[in-house]
């Protein structure tokens, strides 16, 4: 199962990393239509993902391992320490390549909250003084109110 | 009819004010690389004319003013930004550290739960082997001193937080001083007229700073400006500063308090220090808690199951670790094993010598939800968890400012900077106008001189 599927994860998580990357410039650019294509690239790979099947290669993670110590023959029933060598190495590297997607998708949702932020003063700028600031954050859905004409979401 | 003198006085209007842009321009070349420093662009504006009926004549050229170009809003986003950086960058480091205690090695509580579980279930194989009796004190030794040691460790680590809160106010108290110098160098020069560039560049570095260290607001004023703290409390109000100061409080860690004695400990949320308030009086405390938990379950489940067995003499079990405190405050700095004699270890359920039950059912603690509705070892992941997690977004959200900060500060360059082929530019410009002011004196002179000859002509 992990020597059939792990280079093609590790291939996609790859793609998925490289893609937020991409994504963050955009979002520092405030290039509306690069953020949206890496979003739909982003559901792309990650749809991709969820299809692989993910058994077996969780279970050879070396912290696991080290902390399975008292619970060797339950590791043993799922298979992990009979994995040779290679294929730990295989599991290990898919670990660190979803580790490094983890850690790029939460830095891009640290600057979307900056840009939202960002958004939402400038929102404010262009409503003007007659507008009470109250009710650009009471939706609770974020979104925000049709203000002076504007369509929703034209803003 | 205007006099040749006039002309004279225009054209000489004209040099003055040349030689003024090209000061300038030289000035912005000699700062090129100096940091925090905004360009500066001399404003020329046309003297007032004179009126003589029915003409209007033009009486030259005045160097108005030499302005530092500045973009008030971009400043103000630096700041802002500023105050996460240093917000985060100190709560990422502080967590980094505590990361440490709970890294997966041979003394880690994660190992050592582990290894005394263990050791139970060895001793169930054969209840009356003394010295596997022996190795279940010992493991029972050893998880209590990775307690102990993380405990420790801790609380170590807050104590040196808080003697970074300290140095950051006494920092803070010596920024808010020099702003309050340099609002007064200002407001002296701008009252005159005079350009106050320079030391505006250095007090707007100066916020930068404090920024970094504190959430500031800033609040422009007529020639001067007032800082307070994110929640209010004044930093420096014109030429005058507030100094803020810490007081040990019971628990020896320090408060801060305003100069006018209000504690705004709470309140200070961003900059290093509300990070390095983060981290001591909320992220460590919230492991100490956890662990604290996690190490009186353990002791009290134990000691429990060691009561309801029989030791080795076939008397009723004893506790195997000291009790923890009632209320579990400063149970994993304090867990030790109460006994030494491993033949007091109850793993007889019935009093026989032969029996395991008590051993078996010891080992069971293992696997049962006695802490918090979880296991020992889920619980203790669930601490790794919560502290790797953590860290990984106070590092994303370190990461993100810097990332937006430095995007600011090349915007800043853009507009503040100073660019070469620019003022190549600009001193080609003013080197031919003072060109032209001085070829018109020299043209006025041959003039004069033409009048004069005239005079003497007809003399």
């Amino acid at each position: 199962m992990v020597e059939r599927f792990a280079p093609t994860r590790l291939k996609l998580l790859r793609e998925l990393e490289s893609s937020l990357r991409g994504s963050r410039q955009a979002l520092l650019a405030l290039d509306l239509a690069g953020i949206e294509q890496g979003t739909r690239e982003q559901v792309g790979l990650v749809r991709e993902l969820q299809r692989l099947p993910r058994r077996g290669i969780q279970m050879a993670g070396p912290a696991l391992e080290q902390r399975s110590k008292g619970r060797e023959g339950e590791t043993k029933k799922n298979g992990a320490s009979e994995l040779p060598a290679w294929s730990r190495e295989a599991a290990e590297e898919v670990r660190r390549s979803e580790e490094a997607v983890l850690q790029a998708a939460r830095v891009q949702a640290a600057l979307l909250a900056r840009a939202r932020r960002k958004l939402r003063i400038l929102a404010n700028m262009l409503a003007g003084p007659s507008l009470n600031y109250s009710c650009l954050f009471a939706k609770p859905n974020g979104l925000a109110p049709v203000v002076y004409g504007m369509r929703d979401g034209e803003l | 009819m205007s006099s040749l003198n006039a002309s004279l006085a225009t054209a000489l209007s004209g040099l003055m004010a040349d030689q003024g842009a090209m000061q300038t321009t030289t000035n912005n070349v000699a700062n090129v690389n100096t940091p925090g420093y905004s360009r500066e662009e001399a404003v020329l504006v046309a003297s007032d004319p004179v009126v003589l009926e029915p003409l209007t004549f033009g009486t030259g050229v005045t160097l108005q003013s030499v302005e530092s170009i500045r973009d008030p809003i971009l400043e103000s986003q630096i700041q802002q930004q500023s105050q996460a950086q240093g917000q985060f960058s100190t709560l990422t480091s502080a967590l980094q550290q505590t990361q440490v205690n709970f890294t997966t090695s041979t003394g880690d509580i994660g190992t050592q739960i582990s290894n005394f579980f263990d050791s139970i279930n060895q001793l169930s194989t054969n209840p009356t082997d003394l010295s596997l009796r022996q190795t279940v004190l010992t493991a029972a030794g050893n998880l209590s001193t990775s307690f102990n040691n993380t405990a420790n460790n801790l609380t170590q680590q807050q104590q040196d937080l808080d003697l970074s809160v300290v140095q950051t106010v006494q920092q803070i108290n010596q920024l808010s001083q020099q702003i309050a110098q340099l609002n007064g160098q200002i407001s002296n020069l701008q009252n005159v007229g005079e350009s106050a560039g320079t030391f505006v560049d250095q007090r707007t570095q100066a916020i930068d700073q404090l920024s970094s260290l504190v959430d500031v607001s800033v609040i422009p004023s007529d020639n001067s400006l007032t800082l307070t703290t994110g929640n209010g409390a004044p930093l420096v109000v014109g030429q005058e500063s507030f100094q803020l100061q810490t007081q040990p409080t019971a628990s020896g860690l320090h408060d801060i308090y305003s100069q006018a004695g209000a504690d705004i400990t709470s309140q200070i949320t961003s900059g290093q220090l509300g990070g390095t308030l983060q981290a001591r009086d909320q992220a460590i405390p919230a492991i100490q808690t956890q662990l604290d938990t996690l190490a009186s379950g353990l002791a009290t489940a134990v000691n429990t199951v060691q009561a309801g067995g029989f030791d080795l003499n076939g008397a009723a079990g004893t506790n195997l670790f000291n009790p923890p405190p009632v209320n579990g405050v400063g149970a994993a700095a304090s867990l030790s094993v109460a006994i030494t004699d491993p033949s007091l270890i109850a793993a007889s359920s019935d009093g026989s010598a032969g029996s395991n039950g008590n051993a078996e059912a010891m080992y069971a603690l293992n696997s049962q939800a006695i802490i918090g509705g979880q296991s020992p070892t889920d619980y203790y992941s669930g601490i790794v968890f919560n502290v790797g997690n953590d860290t990984s977004n106070a590092s994303a959200e370190q990461t993100a400012s810097g990332l937006v900060l430095q995007q600011l500060n090349d915007q800043r360059s853009s507009i503040s900077g100073v660019n070469l082929d620019e003022e190549a530019a600009n001193m080609v410009q003013y080197q031919d106008a003072y060109a032209a002011s001085a070829q018109v004196v020299t043209t006025i002179n041959d003039m004069m001189y033409a009048t004069i000859q005239m005079g003497t002509l007809t003399g």
